[in-house]
């Protein structure tokens, strides 16, 4: 079968969340690449939603202080008090960078200057964050550290983290990265233990972004150094 | 994106049944929190439900919960209007996770008891248990409708949020009969609740 008719073959599973881990990723990846596929898929899932609202009752209620538990959740710290040290360290060129407008570019590189392992043909993904690559409004951020990485931000928003030379994690571990918007620090997605190529999109004043090792299934706010770091001049 | 959302100083969300999806999303990517408590006042019921029943669990359904608007809170960008409905959105975002942590807690047990016993076995509860996950009767004469083999397999797989590996054993069929079964139940199931409206 070939990948694509392999991948066309799961999609019913895909809308019904019963793919294994590896399997889900590979759907996704072809999805992002592929917008036929994605079409089958949307009408499918449109089939899962109704699915999904046919669980839910009259009866059912919040529980009591899950809203508080969101709020805590989700209220903006200022990075300034809601980091350790190490942020801060790291992160204070990103603040002063925001600050003064005219601040030159810090770790933003060529396109094609890094050195990519990965297998473009063979991974969706990998071919969409190379077009990405050359999308008119798009820049290239090179996130150096422990865990050399690459993050191509479309002017959509849309973003791409290549880390062909990070380790494999064990299963209870995750990268995680991080946009830092403004004086806020965000999640912008959690990756996996091996992610290679990973998709996420951000909004607002991005002024860069950092890569952190996490217990699996992310965090709220991390307390770990990152493990690479780059910032976007402004 | 202006949004007019009116001033609420407390924990308790204000109806705006006039903003639409794509505003209230647009705000929460503003970093509007308020917005993010009406989002969460008009389909937090329904999330915390849709995950009690893949979960059977209060507590955990509580965790999903919580994931799946916080996840919106930090990533608005993947809510697309264009393709579907933000209730839909998040419901289908609360299934994915409730499934997910369903199989780790699934894994942790069948770990735990394999270490006092030789005999365990994953098994989500019988299929007329799962069945009654189902609450829309629109939905329940649709599946009805399906041949039994199809039905069997769109139920287990997303009421009881077996892998479709999971409901190929539990079925006794092979694996790539079950995945084609899901995806003609699913086709079929198109017309009876997309073309007369929603539940």
């Amino acid at each position: 079968m070939s990948p694509d008719l392999e991948v066309e073959s799961l999609l019913g599973a895909y809308a019904l969340d019963a793919l294994s881990l590896e399997e889900r990723r590979r759907v996704e990846a072809a999805l992002a690449a592929d917008p036929e596929l994605r079409k089958i898929a949307d009408l499918l899932d449109e089939v899962a939603a109704e699915l999904a609202a046919a669980a839910v009752g009259d009866a059912d209620r919040t529980p009591a202080g899950l809203w508080a538990r969101i709020a805590a959740a989700t209220t903006p710290i200022p990075v300034s008090r809601a980091r350790g040290s190490l942020w801060r360290r790291w992160l204070a060129p990103a603040l002063a960078a925001t600050a003064v407008a005219a601040a030159a570019v810090l770790a933003v590189v060529a396109v094609g200057q890094h050195t990519r392992l990965i297998d473009f043909e063979e991974s969706p993904l990998a071919a969409a964050a190379a077009a990405a690559r050359n999308q008119q409004g798009s820049v290239v951020v090179a996130l150096t550290g422990r865990v050399p990485a690459e993050v191509i931000l479309a002017a959509d928003g849309t973003g791409y983290l290549l880390t062909p030379d990070a380790p494999a994690l064990t299963a209870e571990e995750t990268y995680q990265l991080w946009a830092i918007v403004g004086d806020r620090v965000i999640s912008a997605g959690i990756l996996g233990p091996d992610p290679e190529v990973a998709a996420f999109h951000v909004s607002g004043e991005i002024a860069g972004f950092a890569l952190t090792v996490e217990v699996a299934g992310g965090v709220v706010s991390s307390e770990q150094e990152p493990v690479a770091v780059g910032l976007i001049g402004t | 994106m202006p949004v007019s959302l009116r001033p609420c100083l407390c924990y308790h969300w204000a109806p705006m049944a006039a903003v639409t999806d794509e505003a209230l999303a647009a705000a929460v990517a503003a970093g509007d929190h308020r917005a993010l408590e009406t989002v969460y006042g008009q389909h937090g019921a329904a999330v915390f439900g849709m995950a009690r029943r893949v979960l059977r669990s209060q507590a955990l359904a509580e965790e999903v919960a919580q994931e799946v608007f916080v996840r919106f809170w930090r990533d608005p960008g993947r809510y697309d209007p264009q393709r579907a409905p933000l209730r839909a959105f998040l419901l289908r975002d609360a299934h994915g996770r409730a499934v997910d942590l369903l199989r780790a807690e699934t894994a942790r047990r069948a770990r735990e008891e394999r270490d006092q016993s030789p005999a365990s076995e994953e098994a989500p509860g019988p299929e007329h248990e799962v069945w009654e996950a189902v609450r829309s009767a629109k939905v329940k004469a649709a599946l009805e409708g399906l041949p039994a083999a199809e039905r069997d397999a769109i139920v287990l797989a997303f009421y009881a949020g077996l892998s479709y590996q999971e409901v190929a054993r539990r079925l006794g069929e092979p694996e790539g009969t079950v995945k084609s079964r899901i995806r003609r139940g699913l086709e079929r199931l198109r017309g009876p609740l997309l073309q007369e409206g929603t539940t």
